[in-house]
């Protein structure tokens, strides 16, 4: 019953305090009942249906627990965090559309003028 | 989470307590998955909000009560007392220091409430309280 009082007591209160918003609310509820379920705390159940191969250690010991981490595959991955690939692939043409931006800014006389869609094209090529 | 263990968890409190060794393992997890999620903006959380190590801090520290209170105390360890007294006990650290509660009228308690975040927060902890105590 633990788990119930800390599902409740994070959800609502610790961590659920801080989300205002409410769907991110439920998103937050779910990644608890996934996570912190009696099944996956007592090593009945793995964590499978949020990241694949990662289950609590049978044994309970530092050791353990940082080799179960370790075996935690790409723990970047937009997969593993529960949402789309796609969210993986927004996030790259992102992180290339800032590149491309702070280049530009760090030396204009230098880059030559490339028209908006361009950019946006290539930052969408380098992405994937 | 590797961090997490790395610098902040000694392996001495995991060998003492199996149960609050669970369920640091299994907070450490969410607290990873919620900050990796704010990577991806807007697909990972609607709206931005503050999250760092003293959240984690937080949690780890009033599971580590309720663990240690649920193995000192038989009687914490009844479920429906323990959900009572730590909500009790929850609500009660949590409004004083807030700092926004003030007396209106004749005893009744009235909030300020800056945020729909913060009014929630209370309203749940209230009702869910006082719920309980009387039934």
């Amino acid at each position: 019953m633990i788990e119930q009082a800390v599902r409740g007591m994070l959800g609502e209160v610790l961590l659920g305090g801080l989300i205002g918003d409410f769907w991110d609310h439920r998103v937050l509820k779910t990644l608890l009942g996934t996570i912190m379920t009696p099944g996956t705390l007592s090593s009945e159940r793995s964590f499978d249906d949020l990241i694949p191969g990662c289950r609590m250690p049978e044994d309970a010991t530092y050791q353990n627990f940082v080799a179960s981490i370790e075996e935690i595959p790409e723990p970047d991955s937009s997969v593993l965090l529960g949402l789309s690939i796609n969210a993986e692939h927004l996030h790259r043409v992102d992180s290339c559309q800032q590149i491309i931006a702070g280049l530009s800014e760090l030396v204009p006389n230098v880059a030559a003028p490339v028209p908006r869609c361009t950019l946006l094209l290539l930052c969408m090529n380098v992405g994937v | 989470m590797l961090n997490l263990y790395n610098e902040h968890v000694l392996p001495d409190s995991i060998r003492q307590d199996k149960t609050w060794a669970r369920q640091l393992y299994a907070v450490s997890l969410l607290y990873s998955v919620m900050l990796q999620r704010r990577k991806y903006g807007a697909c990972g959380w609607s709206t931005s909000f503050d999250l760092d190590f003293t959240d984690w801090n937080t949690c780890t520290g009033y599971i580590k009560n309720i663990c240690d209170q649920a193995r000192d105390s038989p009687e914490f360890s009844d479920p429906a007392n323990m959900i009572k007294v730590t909500r009790a006990l929850t609500v009660l650290v949590d409004l004083f220091e807030r700092g926004k509660l003030c007396f209106v009228d004749s005893g009744c308690l009235g909030t300020l409430y800056e945020s729909p975040c913060t009014n929630r927060t209370l309203q749940t902890h209230v009702s869910e309280t006082f719920s309980h105590f009387s039934s």
